[in-house]
């Protein structure tokens, strides 16, 4: 109902403005549209007095990372697959993370559309430093924020076009320096809930650190120790699948053939030697490249994640083998044109 | 007679208030041929709906929504079987829809409003559309450009950066589940200001997957049941005048708004484009809704 300024300002409530801009109400106490007064629609109570009338709220979700509860009850109310994402600090969680989330902004993926999330914002927060609205020049690297408990769940639906199922992703993240703890002590590992539930256990391997003669090896023996903690904690059971990947491989196509060909080696050797290793521990062991915030245009953004869904959304065990469409190194390096490095 | 309610809903400027004044315009000037029409004005309060009907006949850009405003305007209408029905659609501003994503409340008048709704019109502005831009994207640009890389400190993350598709992905899910849930799940997406979206020659629903993937992603996977349906609306016909800014208007852009003024049917400046037709009759959204 419009107010009636007379009876408004003798009942000590402030004077009436018009949010037309076009009005001189304030001037003249006339409607430049010839609205009555009292009746003239854009005659209002003032923004700053309306701020001070409190509104009771209702409170959404909050859009932010799940924790091991929520989790569980977004397992119980369907199909859904548990990603662990581990890796030291750098190896680039947050970015294959947020680059999983973001390949759906701008088409389907293979066979694979988006069905939602509840935790959109947290994507969208972690998706911040590839984007051109942080006025970076170039990706700068994302950090796992601490979270009390260690462990976060991001949730991602997804569904298969042709099946029409759908599949919540819950993809746990952890600061790296929890994974790299867990190489100096062993009794902290019971608190690494996301490993035992875990579906496909991701590790990933920080390509640009291969690349530096200084960090090659610790790179290689920090992945083989965390494993090897795996296997004497008896956390991992042989239903599960791991998925080894060769994180910032836009740093390797960048870098000197002979210094990006010793890289690739040390990953190849490092995949033989789990194949070798720990064959036993797990029902599965597959491994990719990717780039999944390059630095430069060398590569295309999320390069390399596509092939990684087709795995994950599989119960582990039951993959064909006939569908991996999984890149080897080779082939990747086919592409842009370095042949006969391998 | 039966009552029903629409929620009109969308992101700041996204034309809701626009469609509102067109649509009072359309009926109340019976000039032409509409699925619903007016039975009569009622004893409800229109004034609203006049004044924002007056600016839009005047060729005026509509005053902002005040986000505590919230106008609930009633139309007393007839259906395609001449059965009399009283819609009711809330006039919210967008910033009461923006405030879901940004700061995840909203107030407890807006809530009552969206249980009340049966379906909802979902506005997009097509020439507003904020996409995800990648830096790597912006740097290929600026090389092939010829034109130095931006350079920049870093700017902190806001939610207001997120793109327009992720807003109403989030949007729509808040109206799927409590405690916003709608009573019905039919939506008609509006992407407004359809006369500048024309010049990529493309229908409406291949605009919409053009431009906003995973918004479409997400109502094709079905997971909230939503019942969807995309139309291209220019409700206004053209440019508008903003009273604020009338010194930026250069003397062609006067002129087309003064041919706009000059046709003889304001109701001819509304163009509603569909999969199958091309009208100005801004009922079929409606009737869609409420079929």
């Amino acid at each position: 109902m419009a107010l009636d300024p007379i009876t408004a300002q003798s009942n000590g409530i402030p004077e009436l403005q018009c949010i037309n801009v076009a009005c001189s109400y304030a001037a003249d106490k006339k409607c430049v549209e010839n609205h009555p007064i009292p009746g003239c629609p854009y005659l209002q109570t003032p923004k700053s007095v309306k701020q001070e009338e409190k509104e009771e709220l209702v409170l959404l979700s909050s859009g932010e990372c799940l924790n091991t509860d929520q989790c569980l009850s977004v397992q119980r109310s369907g199909k859904s697959r548990v990603l662990a994402i581990i890796g030291p600090s750098d190896s680039g969680k947050t970015s294959l993370i947020a680059s999983f989330y973001d390949l759906f902004q701008f088409s389907l993926v293979q066979d694979f559309g988006f069905s939602g999330s509840r935790t959109l914002f947290d994507f969208e927060r972690a998706c911040h430093t590839s984007r051109s609205a942080s006025a970076h020049s170039q990706p700068a690297m994302g950090h796992t924020p601490f979270s009390p408990s260690g462990v976060k769940y991001y949730q991602l639906g997804v569904f298969e076009r042709d099946s029409r199922q759908c599949i919540d992703f819950l993809i746990a993240d952890r600061n790296g320096e929890d994974y790299s703890g867990l190489v100096d002590d062993a009794g902290s590992i019971s608190e690494f809930a996301e490993l035992q539930r875990a579906d496909s256990i991701t590790v990933l391997v920080n390509g640009e650190k291969l690349l530096n003669n200084v960090e090659r090896h610790n790179v290689v023996q920090e992945i083989k120790l965390i494993l090897q903690r795996l296997q004497e904690s008896e956390v991992i059971s042989r239903r599960q699948r791991l998925v080894v990947v060769l994180t910032k491989l836009d740093a390797l196509s960048a870098a000197d053939d002979l210094v990006s060909a010793r890289a690739r080696s040390d990953f190849q050797g490092l995949v033989t030697y789990i194949r070798s290793r720990f064959d036993n521990l797990f029902c599965e062991i597959h491994d990719f490249e990717v780039a999944a915030s390059p630095k430069t245009d060398i590569l295309p953004y999320c390069y390399g994640i596509a092939s990684l869904i087709p795995i994950w959304s599989k119960v582990p065990g039951f993959f064909d083998s006939t569908e991996d469409n999984s890149q080897s190194t080779t082939r990747s390096f086919d592409k842009f044109g370095r042949t006969g490095e391998a | 007679m039966a009552l029903r309610s629409i929620l009109i809903c969308g992101l700041p400027e996204s034309g809701k208030t626009t469609f509102l004044a067109a649509l009072w315009h359309l009926l109340t000037a019976d000039s032409s041929h509409t699925q619903m029409r007016l039975e009569k004005l009622g004893q409800g309060d229109i004034k609203h709906l006049n004044a924002l009907a007056k600016r839009w006949r005047e060729a005026k850009e509509q005053i902002h929504t005040e986000q505590s405003a919230g106008s609930l305007v009633s139309m007393h209408l007839l259906g395609q079987n001449n059965a009399p029905l009283c819609l009711t659609f809330p006039d919210l501003s967008g910033e009461s829809f923006q405030g879901f994503w940004e700061t995840r409340d909203c107030s407890t008048k807006v809530a009552s409003i969206m249980h009340g709704s049966e379906g909802a019109m979902l506005f997009i502005n097509a020439n507003r559309v904020r996409a995800a831009r990648t830096l790597i994207g912006v740097a290929s640009l600026s090389r092939q450009a010829g034109m130095p890389l931006p350079e920049g400190e870093g700017i902190k993350w806001a939610p207001t950066f997120a793109p327009t598709q992720v807003q109403l992905v989030d949007l729509l899910q808040h109206l799927s589940v409590p405690p916003l849930k709608l009573k019905s799940r039919r939506l008609a997406i509006v992407l407004s200001a359809w006369d500048k979206a024309e010049g990529e020659l493309l229908k409406p629903n291949a605009y919409f997957s053009a431009h906003l993937p995973l918004l479409q992603q997400y109502l094709d996977s079905n997971i909230h049941g939503w019942d969807w349906i995309v139309y291209g609306i220019s409700a206004q016909g053209g440019l508008y005048l903003n009273e604020k800014h009338t010194n930026r208007y250069t003397k062609d852009e006067l002129q087309q708004i003064e041919n706009l003024r000059g046709l003889d049917d304001p109701s001819t400046r509304i163009r509603v484009v569909s999969e199958k037709q091309v009208s100005n009759d801004l009922t079929e959204p409606l009737v869609w809704l409420m079929r």
